[in-house]
């Protein structure tokens, strides 16, 4: 991950986590519409492997905030994938390519989240859960595209723009 | 050159990415519970005071907060658990969001005040839609039980 986080990167990485948390808390009565895929996107794009960082602390905050369930476990892990697709991506310029990997997250969050239901219920109801949700994987996944769409490019531009002035 | 090649690249995955989307739409198409359909062989369960000729029967157990439980019968036409439960006044909706229901046999569940709700199984299986999702067929039988958290 290279060097050690500056203060002023642990002080940024809190705040965008925390924006990231407010964003989606605005966006909740929209359903399976949300903003956390793109921001996580922008991250992975924008800081590579500190990107865990912010990922990271939003998780420990809806964690915090939403109480214990069984999600926990599916929250661990499932923005982390998303965020190490970025990392490795993170040289594609094309806004409908950044469109086309968050759209997929959005359509595979149901198949993301089954191995959590698969120890908790067997295959069965894992399988079951998953293809009754799909209509809104289906749903996440237009959300997230047309978002990433529109928005990717200039918010991770700025991101990136902001972040060089601030190491300055 | 390098361009041509990303561009290939792009389509490529906007391809498999919609190819992704109809395989899923299509396995959800084909395995949605549905209602079986009523036709010209279906036996007859009961006629109502109207004359209605209904051809399923259902049941409802309801176990409220304090372990109760009462068991309703309903003979019906309708496709959808929903539409029965709300035209037998069974649930209700007040105050909860569009098309949730949070009264049941008169006991009201407050997340917002305990953390409770009102589970649905199907059979003794959990649901995995709501009520108005919920296909019904002549025979089924259905659980709504007080849940905390």
């Amino acid at each position: 991950m290279g060097k050690k986080l500056t203060v002023r990167e642990i002080t940024l990485f809190g705040m965008l986590a925390a924006m990231t948390f407010g964003a989606k808390w605005v966006m909740a009565p929209l359903p399976n519409i949300e903003p956390v895929s793109l921001m996580v996107l922008v991250f992975g794009a924008v800081f590579g492997w500190k990107s865990l960082f912010p990922v990271s602390v939003y998780v420990a905050a809806e964690i915090l905030f939403y109480g214990l369930g069984t999600w926990n476990f599916n929250y661990l892990y499932i923005w982390t994938v998303l965020a190490v697709a970025a990392i490795c991506l993170r040289r594609m310029e094309h806004p409908l390519g950044w469109a086309v990997l968050s759209g997929t997250f959005g359509l595979a969050f149901g198949v993301l989240c089954a191995p959590v239901d698969v120890v908790i219920g067997g295959w069965s109801y894992a399988v079951a859960k998953w293809i009754s949700g799909i209509p809104f994987d289906l749903m996440h996944c237009a959300g997230n595209f047309v978002i990433a769409l529109l928005l990717f490019k200039p918010l991770r531009n700025l991101t990136a723009k902001l972040y060089r002035r601030m190491r300055q | 050159m390098q361009q041509r090649k990303n561009t290939l690249i792009i389509i490529v995955a906007v391809v498999a990415f919609l190819a992704m989307v109809a395989t899923m739409l299509g396995i959800w198409w084909f395995n949605r519970p549905t209602p079986k359909p009523v036709d010209a062989d279906t036996t007859p369960k009961s006629t109502g005071e109207d004359g209605t000729v209904y051809y399923k029967t259902i049941t409802v157990q309801v176990i409220h907060s304090d372990g109760a439980g009462r068991t309703f019968t309903y003979d019906t036409n309708a496709d959808y658990l929903g539409e029965v439960l709300y035209e037998k006044g069974l649930i209700k909706n007040e105050g909860a969001d569009e098309g949730m229901f949070n009264i049941v046999d008169g006991e009201k569940a407050d997340w917002n005040e305990n953390k409770s709700y009102w589970g649905l199984y199907v059979g003794e299986e959990y649901a995995m839609q709501g009520v108005d999702d919920t296909p019904i067929n002549d025979g089924d039988s259905f659980k709504l039980v007080y849940t905390i958290g």
